[in-house]
């Protein structure tokens, strides 16, 4: 796991219906560290007994000596959102990791597009922000549910005057990736962030217009779902865990003394990737980090997001 | 290849060209008319459409497999307006193309730098040696660059120094290094052999 530090919350806003704002020093006597474009923290929390592990990406300045995060109520919270939103108060500290990157900036483009669809503007603005700082040529296309929901708008627009784009669902707008990805200069990068469907329509869309990989830039966080009680034996340990329905694997795994590598907690960086011995029961991967045909080996799985249709899975650990 | 059984990180390694299927559009450019590799790799269609840039004549028998009314060929004389025509198409055009570059490792180098001018990507460019493992070469003492070389050892057309040609290469000068050979014993110049032919 990545290191871990205490922060202190300096101020809590309301931006939207759902979606607040929190900024965190560091507790007296102690800096927080710098961070570049499209860092994000893991808040770690524990509510009734159990941890909850949120990935938030730093939407401020790397040179404010302040961190600035934004949170979405999830309609559906585990407990992590909620806890943001209704329990936490100014003044309280927080366990948090140091800044993790995952969606760091390619410097060496010619031009930038930036695409993010509701919460995901979080690390957009970091972007936008270090591009404009660096001078480089970017525009910004934004997409949420309705116009209430357009928030951190007023800086954004500020970093890319006459080069920021909404789009409100309310009114069927949508931003048209064929068209975006159709005409762009060779060394044209595209960095996105927001809901699944809209990633993969994006990154389809970048990919049929035959952009190469290397190009195309997204970043999803993923909560560990719910499913069906099972059982894992950890093979080098030699410890049998029941992981209930409500926790992740990662989380039974850690509940039991084990310390299994991780660092993002949201499927996307890899580094829990643990091997499967095998397992009697059908896999239900939700990481975007293993391809597809990893998926379906059987032989690998990220404990962080995924987990097994009940039964026993035996890994190499 | 050459007669050394070891390689040095920085050596290039050179596969040969194959289409790549996620490109929209394909630009070929030869710069040496080699008639093997070229049918290598005329094995399998251009999955999209194809123009060609050529160090030589259109009609030249190696070109025979692009005869095809919609393959554009433009032919150019020498290296150098050959690369001004390229650094031109690929600042104009958009994303989607995929360069490929057959040839000496000079030229090689020289396409590859032209795709980095405009922000490609390893993953958009291939090159492959072709005609030749003659070596372009830096010479680290004075900034010097000379082209195919063929020899282990060759005198630096800068400074009159004798140099080693290394395996170290530069992706970015797009040569290999060349050291004083003979810095510590002054005069004491091994047999020059021809290695890279």
């Amino acid at each position: 796991m990545s290191a871990m530090r205490n922060v202190v919350v300096s101020r809590i806003q309301s931006l939207a219906p759902g979606i607040k704002e929190f900024t965190f020093v560091a507790p007296p006597g102690e800096e927080l560290s710098r961070f570049s474009a499209g860092s994000h923290i893991v808040i770690h929390s524990v509510l009734k007994g159990k941890p909850h592990h949120n990935p938030y990406s730093l939407l401020g300045s790397p040179d404010d000596p302040h961190w600035r995060i934004a949170v979405r109520r999830q309609e559906v919270s585990r407990g992590g959102t909620a806890y943001m939103h209704e329990e936490l108060k100014e003044g309280d500290t927080l366990r948090v990791s140091e800044p993790i990157n995952l969606f760091p900036l390619v410097r060496l483009g010619r031009k930038y597009i930036l695409v993010a669809g509701g919460i995901g503007v979080t690390p957009i603005l970091s972007h936008a922000r270090e591009m404009s700082r660096l001078k480089m040529d970017f525009e910004v296309h934004y997409a949420v549910r309705s116009a209430e929901f357009l928030v951190l708008s007023d800086e954004l627009r500020a970093l890319a005057p006459g080069r920021f784009y909404t789009y409100f669902d309310s009114e069927q707008e949508r931003p048209d990736f064929k068209q975006l990805f159709g005409n762009q200069p060779l060394g044209t990068h595209i960095y996105v962030c927001g809901p699944s469907g809209m990633i993969d329509a994006c990154l389809n869309a970048g990919r049929a217009a035959g952009w190469p990989e290397s190009h195309l830039h997204s970043e999803k966080f993923l909560a560990a779902e719910h499913g069906e009680e099972f059982t894992v034996v950890a093979a080098q340990s030699n410890v049998t865990i029941t992981v209930a329905s409500d926790t992740s694997l990662l989380d039974a795994l850690e509940e039991a003394g084990l310390n299994p590598p991780c660092l993002c907690r949201g499927g996307a960086c890899g580094q829990c990737e643990a091997e499967v011995v095998s397992c009697d029961s059908e896999f239900e991967h939700r990481d975007i980090f293993l391809t597809d045909a990893e998926k379906s080996s059987r032989k690998k799985i990220m404990p962080c997001v995924s987990r097994v249709k009940g039964g026993t899975l035996i890994l190499n650990i | 290849m050459s007669a050394y059984t070891y390689r040095v990180r920085s050596q290039p390694n050179y596969p040969s060209l194959k289409w790549d299927v996620s490109g929209a559009r394909h630009l070929l450019v030869i710069l040496d008319l080699d008639t093997n590799s070229i049918a290598e790799l005329c094995r399998s269609p251009c999955p999209g459409p194809l123009e060609i840039l050529v160090r030589g004549e259109a009609t030249h028998p190696a070109l025979i497999p692009f005869n095809k009314a919609n393959i554009l060929i433009h032919s150019f004389a020498s290296m150098d307006t050959l690369i001004v025509a390229l650094e031109n198409a690929l600042d104009q055009t958009t994303m989607g193309l995929r360069l490929y570059a057959l040839g000496h490792e000079d030229g090689l180098w020289k396409c590859n730098k032209a795709g980095q001018k405009v922000g490609m990507s390893r993953d958009e460019i291939q090159l492959a040696q072709a005609s030749t493992t003659g070596r372009p070469v830096y010479c680290v003492h004075c900034g010097h660059h000379m082209n195919l070389i063929h020899t282990n050892i060759t005198v630096c057309t800068g400074c009159k120094r004798h140099l080693l040609v290394r395996d170290h290469f530069s992706r970015l000068l797009g040569a290999y290094m060349g050291f004083q050979i003979d810095a510590e014993s002054p005069g004491l110049i091994p047999a020059v052999e021809e290695v890279f032919p």
